[in-house]
């Protein structure tokens, strides 16, 4: 038995924007006699888009009419209705994010987007994203090594490790072709502050050509290598590298990244490395900038570099097809879900840890109790009513071991006490649960809430999202499927 | 003394067996297993063989209030060697269900030991409460739920001839593997007796801590039981 | 046909040779279960006295089934060599016995006799013998067949590596793919029983058995045991399979509760010879095992010893590269205890080799039987005396999918190195090139399949 979800994924950059259309396909993989489960079986891109300038207006913000009328055009030229979409992500990527109308950006999209649609930006989803796009994530799992996948584009590089199909850390460098602009006779029109930091900060970097001067194409040459070399020696976490780049970190340095078996390249730099290098500041600038000599500057050094390094396949659209393909999960297929709840949007998560159980079933009920109170309290805390949100927090509700039926029906007291005490009877009572529990929970919790609050009731599971992390939970395609995005803030945000 | 290899690779295969229980990577003495594989692997069938020559403890019926009926067995042996008289509830039974029964119910739940008693023991505190849950968020009225001794799959249809109930779910102990000796399975159809077929029966198996998650098989069940009951069907014909 | 008999003063009658064929039998649960059972001892051996006297032409008027009524006996009565029966036509069941048992008889004696006999008269005789009989016969019959590489020789014990997943995970079954091959197993076959009978399923699990066998240059052939229809599937849509599998019953109608007949397996058979992978002329893979047809309810009142027998004399006519009787699957109400498994060993591997299978066994048992790895450590041993083709590997003898007991690898290890057997020849040499055997025997190096992973 299988479904189809037609996914969108929507990247607008600092220097190029670009969409994707893909088809995932939902297939019963469970037989007969177990409880039913669902997987992603499939991924087919139906659409690619080419690759745009991304249109601005000036260069500190996004032309917003510009991009969703390309968005339309392009909709209109592939045969989409925005209705179709089920799911998928717009991103807001590199420094583009940082532009003052991304917000404004988002809200225009949102009837492109479809009625279920993520708009998310943060570097390490993006990288996380890009690697999964990439294939490097899927290189993992082949391999025993850990696999960095590398996205670099205009304004930023974003790294992230695998180890067996898990990403294991994130970082983020002010390491991108658009941060040295550039005229075709080697006239520097623009460089990064964080460039210009790390390059006056160091006796051992080439100095970078102020702005406004004519650079030469050996001084650029020797700028763009430096980059490189210090960008790939950084991602295999090489202490004195580490430690002599801080400037080129975004946001706070790490002190320590893994060493990676095998590191892949996305990103437009990335797929500008298989093409023929640059033999002069003309042939460099022809996008204005000096990304395909950073491009070269890498691709030279991929050659003798300790860690094999590789441009991913779909380079330049990894990010977007992540986005696309990758930004869906599903809820475990026995679930709780009253009637007309979904969907829900941008639901932060608080979890609460269930404690070992107690021998004793009234000691056992009082320690959920207690954890449940303690989560609840949190969750109103940081997220309270004022803030307006139905439900203003999800529970993510983590147990150890096994959940008996005593244990079950304790846990659906300790919940029910804890939101009642915090006068939050009239919230949606949205629980993801990381064990295998949510239909009984919710059949649980049914029985012991009165009307109306036994109406306002989603148990899904099979999930485990991060204190933090944000939740946009889709209508159910059928009783069993309903389709989940976790934001994510990986790694401690 | 294990003579293995020089332990080249081990994560790697440590991680690769982690992908599958089989029993793997035990070493040898000669050509022979280790003594504690041996032992674990004697314990495990131990195990399950006396699951299958076990009883079901009166507690676990008590605890839920099960009367108890019996097939047409005779003995443990006869039981093995025919399965037909697991199938067949004796004719004093078929009075006792008669006089204690709820006649014609929606749902008749039955549990029986099958050939795992310990399946029972084990398992039914997680299911059966999570079933009557469920049966109650989606509307469904139970009958009388008894205990036959003795039963095999087939027995559905005979308490069907008796009871008719819209729908029987058939707890019942699974044939003891090395993995688990408790394991239960959850048999439904719609409107059985006599001359149903495996065809019209469904199943939910391998239900134990280590498989498919009792508290939560009991619930799924129930919304099996619903979708019976919406489309008269169950087995190949039922749309799930 | 002499139906009546007084032994000891009581007089015994039978009904016809269908009923003296089911008393003859040594005790079976799966017999009483059907009804046709002896009695008691004597009866039982009267069934034998009388079935000693049975001449073969009579076995083969009264046949339990006729062919008109059924295609496997079709089948059977097409494959008889009519000159060889003619020749033998005359002889009574105890001389058939004595023939077969005499010293001068050798190997390839009883395979000739073997083509002129039906299925009937072949399980008539096994009746007759006793489990030494049964070893003895059989260890003179040599049986070697070609798929992608040869076994069957004279002196070899080959193995099946039966990796099984619970899930059909690739990863988990290489993982016990290759602790199989690190103790010497998986000569005969590759054969992995999938959980999941979709043609992706099984197309998947042939290239991920395929891919092992190319990257180790494994002289062995792969096959995942779906229904022949789905493997079809697979084959023609280009899933590398050099053998087809397909479970046999002794009856049409017990083959069409396999779902399949004939004209499919004749089908199915033109395909794997021009699509599957090997080059050899066997490509088939039969599984049998007493009790099938009367737990399909589809035994015609025939005993399950005739009726196995019947499932080799349809195998035989598409000449298989390698059969096995999974003889303790099917459950205790068919084989109660080890004695019954032990005997039904025996006779199943005799009446395949007299058929001129190249017969394998799955020495197995399930935990409701009363039976334990002891008793299947001494079918081993029986069996690989009796010079069966291959056995089946498991780890630890613990098939984590199927839920029952077979032999470990380091039960076929052992088999092989306390009575001197080796592998298949070719599967011999790429082991001592891996550094795994040496002059039969484990090299310090076995046991660890860490030296497989790539």
């Amino acid at each position: 038995m299988e479904h189809w979800l037609t996914s969108v994924g929507i990247d607008i950059g600092t220097s190029t924007t670009k969409w994707i259309l893909s088809r995932l396909k939902l297939t019963l993989v469970s037989d007969g006699s177990a409880l039913p489960r669902y997987e992603i079986a499939d991924r087919i891109l139906a659409h690619v888009s080419p690759i745009y300038p991304t249109p601005l207006s000036g260069d500190e913000a996004i032309d917003v009419p510009a991009v969703v009328a390309l968005l339309d055009e392009g909709y209109a030229g592939a045969g989409i209705v925005a209705e179709q979409v089920q799911t998928g992500a717009v991103l807001i990527t590199g420094e583009t994010a940082t532009k003052r109308n991304a917000e404004q950006l988002a809200h225009g999209l949102a009837r492109h987007a479809g009625p279920f649609v993520a708009a998310a930006a943060g570097a390490d989803l993006e990288a996380l994203l890009a690697g999964k796009g990439s294939g490097a994530q899927r290189r993992s799992l082949e391999t025993d090594g850990i696999v960095a996948n590398v996205d670099i584009g205009g304004g930023t590089a974003n790294a992230v490790y695998f180890r067996r199909g898990q990403p294991v850390a994130t970082a983020t460098f002010h390491v991108g072709g658009r941060l040295v602009r550039l005229e075709r006779s080697g006239r520097v029109r623009y460089a990064a502050p964080a460039l210009k930091e790390w390059s006056a900060g160091s006796g051992d970097v080439p100095p970078l050509p102020p702005e406004g001067s004519e650079a030469s194409f050996d001084a650029l040459q020797r700028v763009c290598r430096a980059m490189s070399d210090t960008l790939l020696r950084c991602v295999c976490g090489e202490a004195a590298a580490l430690a002599g780049s801080k400037a080129l970190f975004v946001g706070q340095p790490a002190a320590h990244l893994p060493c990676p078996a095998e590191i892949w390249i996305s990103g437009g730099v990335g797929a500008l490395m298989e093409g023929p290098p640059p033999a002069s500041a003309a042939e460099t600038a022809r996008f204005g900038d000096i990304g395909p000599l950073l491009a070269a500057g890498l691709a030279e050094l991929a050659g003798t570099f300790a860690v094999p390094v590789r441009a991913a396949e779909q380079s330049a659209r990894a990010t977007v097809i992540g986005a696309g393909t990758q930004t869906a999960a599903l809820s475990g297929a026995t679930l709780y879900c009253s009637p007309g709840v979904l969907p829900l949007r941008n639901v932060p998560v608080v979890v609460c840890e269930w404690p070992p159980e107690a021998a004793d079933a009234g000691t056992d009920a009082g320690l959920l109790a207690h954890a449940a109170a303690e989560a609840v309290a949190r969750g109103c805390a940081l997220y309270g009513r004022e803030q307006g949100g139905d439900p203003p927090f999800a529970l993510g509700l983590r147990a150890p071991g096994y959940v008996s039926y005593r244990r079950l029906s304790s846990i659906a007291d300790a919940l029910i006490a804890a939101y009642a005490s915090a006068k939050l009877q009239e919230s949606i009572l949205l629980l993801v649960c990381s064990n295998d529990m949510a239909k009984s929970l919710g059949n649980r919790l049914f029985g012991k809430l009165g009307e109306p609050w036994r109406r306002k009731l989603v148990c899904l599971d099979q999930l485990v999202p991060q204190e933090g992390d944000y939740l946009d939970v889709g209508e159910p395609l059928r009783e069993d499927v309903v389709p989940v995005i976790v934001k994510s803030l990986l790694f401690g945000g | 003394m294990k003579e293995t290899g020089d332990g080249q690779g081990t994560d790697r295969f440590r991680a690769w067996m982690s992908h599958t229980p089989a029993r793997l990577d035990v070493g040898r003495a000669g050509t022979r297993p280790p003594t504690k594989d041996m032992l674990r692997f004697r314990l495990d069938h131990a195990a399950a063989v006396d699951a299958v020559y076990g009883e079901v403890k009166p507690e676990t019926l008590d605890e839920f209030g099960l009367f108890s009926a019996d097939t047409q067995y005779r003995d443990k042996e006869h039981y093995l060697k025919y399965p037909g008289s697991g199938r067949l509830l004796t004719e004093e039974s078929a009075r006792m269900l008669a006089d204690r029964c709820v006649s014609a119910p929606q749902v008749q739940i039955v549990v029986s030991d099958g050939l795992s008693g310990r399946a029972i023991d084990d398992n039914l505190a997680d299911v059966l409460p999570a079933l009557r849950d469920a049966l109650a968020v989606n509307g469904l009225a139970e009958g009388t739920a008894f205990f036959v001794r003795g039963g095999r799959v087939g027995v559905m249809d005979d308490i069907g001839r008796l009871l008719k109930p819209e729908a029987l779910v058939l707890l019942i102990g699974e044939r003891p593997g090395l993995v688990t000796a408790a394991s239960m399975s959850a048999y439904m159809c719609y409107r059985p007796g006599p001359g149903r077929r495996d065809s019209d029966r469904m199943v939910i198996s391998n239900i134990h801590p280590g498989g498919t998650p009792p508290v939560e098989a009991g619930a799924h069940i129930g919304t099996l039981l619903r979708k019976m009951i919406e489309q008269q069907a169950s087995g190949v014909k039922l749309d799930v | 046909m002499k139906l009546r008999t007084t032994l000891r003063g009581k007089e015994y009658r039978f009904r016809d040779l269908t009923d003296l064929l089911a008393k003859a039998n040594e005790e079976r649960s799966g017999d009483a279960l059907a009804g046709i059972a002896a009695a008691d001892m004597t009866e039982r051996v009267a069934a034998k006295s009388l079935l000693a006297d049975c001449l073969l032409s009579e076995i083969r008027l009264h046949s339990p089934l006729p062919p008109e009524n059924d295609e496997v006996s079709r089948a059977i009565e097409e494959g008889i060599d009519e000159g060889t029966y003619a020749s033998i036509r005359g002889w009574s069941v105890a001389e058939l016995r004595e023939y077969v048992l005499r010293t001068e008889t050798d190997g390839s004696e009883l395979l000739r006799i073997g083509r002129g006999m039906t299925s009937e008269m072949i399980a008539a005789l096994c009746k007759l013998m006793s489990n030494l009989d049964l070893i003895q016969a059989a260890a003179k019959i040599e049986v070697i067949t070609t798929c992608r590489t040869s076994i069957g020789y004279r002196g070899t014990l080959s193995s099946r590596a039966q990796p099984n997943h619970p899930t059909d995970h690739a990863t988990g079954m290489k993982a016990s793919l290759f602790e199989a091959l690190a103790y010497g197993v998986g000569d005969a076959v590759i054969g992995i029983n999938p959980v999941g009978d979709a043609a992706e399923t099984i197309k998947s699990l042939l290239h991920a058995t395929r891919e092992v066998i190319a990257h180790w240059n494994i002289p062995t052939q792969n096959c995942v045991l779906g229904h022949v229809t789905t493997q079809m599937r697979a084959v023609q849509g280009g899933a590398p399979a050099d053998l087809l599998f397909q479970s046999l019953a002794g009856t049409e109608e017990g083959n069409r509760g396999f779902g399949i007949d004939l004209a499919l397996l004749r089908e199915a058979d033109a395909l794997i010879r021009s699509e599957g992978t090997a080059d050899g002329p066997n490509r088939w893979y039969f599984e049998t095992g007493q009790g099938s047809e009367l737990s399909a309810n589809a035994h015609h009142g025939i005993d399950q010893v005739t009726l196995e027998a019947r499932c080799y004399g349809l195998a035989r006519r598409f000449d298989p590269f390698i059969v096995n009787t999974v003889v303790g699957f099917i459950g205790p109400e068919y084989l109660y205890d080890s004695k019954q498994v032990i005997r039904a060993g025996l006779e199943d591997h005799f009446m395949g080799k007299m058929h001129g299978l190249p017969m394998g066994v799955d020495v197995c048992y399930t935990n409701h039987m009363k039976a334990d790895q002891n008793d299947m450590e001494a079918l081993g041993v029986l069996l690989a005396t009796a010079g069966v083709n291959f056995v089946i590997g498991v780890p630890m003898a613990d098939d984590c999918m199927l839920n029952y007991q077979s032999l470990s690898y380091h039960d076929i290890a052992t088999i092989r190195e306390t009575l001197g057997k080796r592998p298949a020849p070719a599967f011999e040499t790429w082991l001592e090139e891996a550094g795994i055997l040496a002059g039969g025997r484990l090299t310090a190096a076995a046991g660890d399949a860490r030296r497989f992973i790539y």
